[in-house]
């Protein structure tokens, strides 16, 4: 491949023969939204509130890393949302814009983010702030014969942030495929395809025939930017308001709204992805309204911001013979010691020096030397190298690349939502496969007060603090999950091997690495990686360990219980047999035998260990025997 | 009990002379053996000490018990103010603490104890209504009244949730306050009838027992309102079933063998057999009993002549040591020809218990005992009371009893 070989030139007859052509991505997910979790179902309320969620929550921190300085990085806790914000009248954007409109069409999109903003003008340019409504519009008139005998019903979806906004250029791209501003380079995020936003306004489009409107202002900017546009099958922008200077009435962020058909609103879906990402963005606002007015608000509950993740690096126990050609191929180094110390973390100069060495010994003909340029190498000499590579001892992967939620504030966190009796977090270390670093965290929560749920009532899933609610039974989480052996932790089991009853489990798997084990496009499942269910395995058995301790003692205590009931209750009868024996006994001094009843109630309750009910009684009628 | 009844002879007895028909001098040549046996009685003073380990249960009056309920209660009370549970030591009353002592030939409760709190789960409940028992005796003995088993159930129903439960509370009061079921005023209901050659005090009643018709006197409950005025009576003869009370009644059986016909009808009640042990000590008479040949009535003459298990500490005061099994026995189906169609075949429960009753060291140790019952179980045929009347009615008044007595044919 090194060597250029002469290339035959396409001749008028070739042309015509030839039926291979290259189709555009766009085009392809364009007709297959359901790759990535948008079809009329249910779900599909959920679908919406996760990708625009997704990329708020990451545009947030972005904005917090990036614009804040570290010292103003805290924030006074509880926070005290001013007013919950009433559901917001629909009012539509229109669609047919011409270019003489556009005043008019600004001013009608920041007319709309005033309203939306209004209840929650004082905390928007301070507090991080996540807002999503969705609402019924009118039915549709015209449906596809495909879904013609359907109840459909058509939705509007908006949603807000104070991320750190976009810049004009990010908002030419913003909403075409596989552009992101993630895909880049591997990091903890929850997005990096480049995938959601671009197939909800595809959905969107499909479903309605109506465009996609979008504002946002960046921090550094002056000014906000509104664009009216579709996007088309050749990956473009469709505009009917290109890019345009718009008052904007919070200081960064974004707004966005669209419209999609799908089947009537239910309680239980959307609202419940909203309030499983509450739990572990407990350093979020969000408020999320849904199509029957209702609102649903999360403050944050945490008063430090989330630390930073570092870029993760390829690390070379993860590096394919592919991946490791196209970087030296497209490598700018002028040295290949260079390159593979550049290139690669936990790989040193010393190293790369060995590195080479041993790979010179490989090839005899071809001598491989550190100041070769990596361009030149030839396809014997990249095969020699990697085989050297691949065949060396690494550190494991650094781990600042992982920013787990943290014991302590998951712990928090979930006491002060569920509020029950036990409450237990567990943050395994950070450690690392396919070279890339990872984190698992477990927590669960028990309180006998707690319905009794089974299966996905129980396990709750978060990949990258994101809540996973499809697939189920098809994740590497639940599969750890149903690998424990809950009955060693008095829980009782059912046939899928989750405990059941007043428990909940939760479990977040934090780091660069979930992005690579994704089982699908639509990112709800992660693989069977074995290092991922043994420590995920560990993770549960730990808490388990934990909630065993504590239902030991409940259950213990529920047995104290009954035993104070029943002695308590056999005790009143002997001491009143006991006063009846003894009113005529002479001997007996009537003082002392009015104490017995409580006296003995006392004996009684500390016999069992529970708390004497009469304190005061007691020791009056303690005095009276010991004279 | 000796304070309160007056001992008499037969041969100085002027009261009961006129009702007997009979010659005197021939019914006594008559039962030579009975005689013999009665002498041996007299002269052979049974010890009356008890042996080492064992719970001493004494007869105690009205006066002295209800002082002592009041100083165990003062002593749980002090219990209670020193900050512990009060808690009752009680015998054990299961086999494994069951000795039996050969010389009185008594069944009788040995030293072991168990403790039972009011602190402790397990016996809680046991403790409360033990209790609640103590407090009814304590009322019984204030107002000194009686009261049945059945009516304390009832007093508390629902502490004690079935009659089995006061039974077993009230069968621990004896030991716990060391003294027998007479004393604490709890009577079992009788069902024993006396017939005979007797005269006693009921309630300050006169009754003379051969004046009673056929249907005699019921034993009461109340024992302790009962005195033993006089008797002529040579021999106690104690009857397992009606029927044959009833056969011998009507033919007024105690004119012609001078005896006192007793029966409680089946499995004896409590008072049934401590009027047979007053009987038969207060006068001094051989005590025989007529059961059905078979394991059952074996076991209906051993409670009483040793007590059952379930109250053998008060074995002392309800067990008849020198009763005489008389019959039916299992040799005498053959000996007396009884025809093959009026026996009957032994069931498996029957066996059990013949296998079980010659493990009894009392019974062990009785060759003679052990011999008859093997051979029931050997035949594996038992025969009622009844079977004798294929002989005629008679039979049993006039030929079978006389000849058993006659001869001595007893066990």
């Amino acid at each position: 491949m090194g060597k250029s070989t002469p290339q035959a030139k396409p001749t008028k007859t070739l042309e015509k023969n030839s039926v291979i052509r290259r189709g555009e991505v766009a085009e392809f997910f364009r007709k297959r939204t359901q790759l990535v979790g948008f079809s009329m179902e249910m779900h599909k309320f959920t679908q919406y509130c996760a990708e625009f969620s997704d990329n708020a929550l990451d545009a947030i921190e972005t904005h917090y890393w990036k614009r804040t300085p570290k010292s103003k990085r805290q924030y006074a806790v509880p926070v005290v949302l001013p007013e919950p914000p009433e559901a917001v009248t629909y009012s539509e954007v229109p669609q047919s814009l011409k270019t003489t409109q556009r005043h008019n069409s600004t001013n009608l999109i920041s007319d709309r983010i005033r309203l939306l903003v209004n209840p929650i003008r004082s905390i928007i340019n301070i507090e991080p702030v996540l807002l999503m409504i969705m609402q019924e519009l009118e039915k549709p008139e015209i449906l596809p014969s495909d879904v013609a005998g359907r109840n459909l019903h058509m939705f509007s979806f908006e949603a807000i942030d104070t991320g750190i906004g976009m810049t004009i250029r990010d908002l030419q791209e913003y909403g075409l495929y596989l552009a992101s501003s993630k895909s880049i380079k591997l990091r903890q995020t929850r997005g990096s395809q480049g995938f959601g936003a671009s197939s909800a306004f595809s959905d969107a489009q499909n479903t309605t025939g109506r465009p996609i409107v979008v504002a946002s202002r960046h921090s550094a900017e002056r000014q906000g930017y509104a664009s009216i546009f579709f996007t088309t099958s050749k990956n473009k922008k469709d505009y009917l308001l290109k890019e345009t200077e718009t008052p904007i009435s919070f200081s960064h962020g974004t707004y966005i709204q669209l419209s999609f058909l799908n089947l009537p609103y239910r309680r239980g879906y959307a609202d419940e992805y909203v309030r499983q990402t509450s739990y572990l963005n407990a350093h979020v606002n969000i408020i999320f309204i849904d199509p029957y007015g209702d609102v649903y608000i999360y403050p944050r509950r945490v008063h430090e911001f989330v630390r930073e993740p570092g870029y993760a690096m390829p690390h070379p126990s993860s590096t394919s013979i592919g991946d490791f050609q196209d970087l030296i191929r497209n490598s700018t180094h002028t040295s290949l010691t260079d390159f593979l110390s550049r290139s690669y973390c936990r790989l040193s100069r010393r190293k790369a020096q060995q590195i080479l060495t041993k790979a010179a010994k490989r090839i005899q003909s071809d001598p491989i030397t550190s100041r070769l340029s990596p361009k030149q190498l030839s396809q014997a000499q990249i095969k020699a190298l990697y085989a050297s590579f691949i065949s060396e001892k690494y550190y494991a992967p650094p781990t600042e690349t992982v920013v787990p939620v943290g014991e302590e504030v998951i712990q928090r966190t979930l006491q002060e939502i569920f509020d029950a009796e036990f409450v237990e977090a567990v943050s395994r270390p950070p450690t690392s496969s396919k070279g890339l670093a990872f984190a698992v965290e477990v927590a669960a929560v028990y309180d006998s007060n707690l319905s009794n749920q089974s299966g996905v009532g129980v396990l709750y899933r978060f990949v990258n603090r994101t809540p996973k609610l499809r697939d189920n039974s098809d994740c590497a989480i639940w599969k750890a999950a149903s690998s424990v052996n809950w009955r060693n932790y008095r829980m009782d089991v059912a046939s899928n091997g989750l405990p059941t009853g007043s428990v909940r489990l939760f479990a977040n798997v934090v780091g660069p690495f979930v992005h690579l084990i994704f089982k699908a496009q639509s990112k709800q499942a992660l693989a069977e990686d074995d290092i991922l269910l043994r420590e995920l395995k560990l993770g549960f058995e730990e808490v388990g360990r934990k909630l065993r301790r504590h239902i030991v003692r409940v259950i213990a205590r529920r047995e104290q219980e009954r035993r104070a009931d029943v002695l308590l209750r056999y005790s009143r009868m002997v001491a009143q047999s006991i006063v009846n024996i003894q009113r005529t006994d002479s001997k007996m001094p009537r003082k002392q035998l009015e104490a017995l009843p409580d006296q003995l109630e006392q004996v009684i309750s500390r016999v069992v260990g529970i708390e004497s009910p009469l304190p005061t009684k007691m020791q009056e009628s303690e005095e009276v025997v010991v004279e | 009990m000796s304070a309160r009844s007056r001992r008499r002879n037969s041969s100085a007895n002027t009261t009961l002379e006129d009702h007997v028909t009979g010659s005197d001098s021939s019914s006594t040549d008559q039962f030579a053996a009975v005689q013999k046996l009665r002498s041996s009685l007299q002269s052979n003073q049974v010890s009356s000490k008890l042996p080492r380990g064992v719970k001493l249960v004494t007869e105690k009056d009205t006066e002295n018990l209800h002082t002592e309920i009041h100083s165990l209660i003062r002593s749980l009370v002090k219990e209670i103010g020193k900050g512990n549970p009060p808690s009752l030591e009680l015998p054990l009353r299961g086999s494994g603490n069951i000795i039996w002592d050969e010389e009185n030939d008594l069944l009788l409760l040995g030293e072991k104890t168990t403790v039972r709190s009011l602190g402790s789960l397990r016996t809680a409940k046991d403790v409360t209504r033990l209790i609640r028992v103590l407090e009814i005796v304590h009322e019984l003995l204030e107002k000194d009244i009686h009261a049945t088993k059945r009516e304390i159930f009832y007093n508390d129903v629902n502490l004690f949730e079935e009659q089995r439960q006061s039974d077993t509370a009230i069968d621990d009061i004896g030991p716990l306050l060391g003294t027998n079921r007479e004393s604490t005023h709890i009577v079992a209901s009788a069902k024993g009838t006396v017939l005979g050659r007797l005269v006693l005090e009921d309630s300050g009643d006169r009754i003379d027992c051969t004046r009673l018709g056929t249907g005699g006197w019921s034993i009461t409950p109340f024992l302790d309102r009962v005195e033993i005025v006089e008797s002529d009576a040579e021999f106690l003869l104690i009857v397992e079933k009606d029927a044959a009370m009833l056969r011998l009644s009507e033919v007024k059986w105690w004119n012609k063998y001078p005896c006192i016909l007793l029966t409680a009808k089946g499995s004896p009640d409590i008072a049934s057999r401590i009027f047979a042990r007053r009987l038969s000590k207060e006068l001094k008479l051989p005590a025989f009993t007529l059961v059905d040949a078979d394991p059952f009535g074996h076991y209906i003459h051993s409670v009483y002549l040793r007590g059952s298990k379930r109250l053998s500490y008060e074995s002392p005061f309800l067990a008849t040591p020198d009763l005489r099994l008389l019959g039916v026995l299992g040799r005498d189906l053959d000996q007396y020809h009884i025809p093959k169609e009026c026996r009957l075949r032994m069931s498996s429960e029957d066996i059990k218990r013949a296998k079980a009753m010659m493990n009894e060291p009392f019974v062990a140790q009785n060759s003679k005992w052990v011999a008859d019952i093997r051979l029931m179980v050997k035949r594996k045929e038992k025969a009622e009371i009844q079977a004798l009347s294929s002989h005629g009615f008679e039979f049993l008044a006039d030929t079978y009893l006389p000849t058993k007595l006659e001869t001595g044919d007893w066990i």
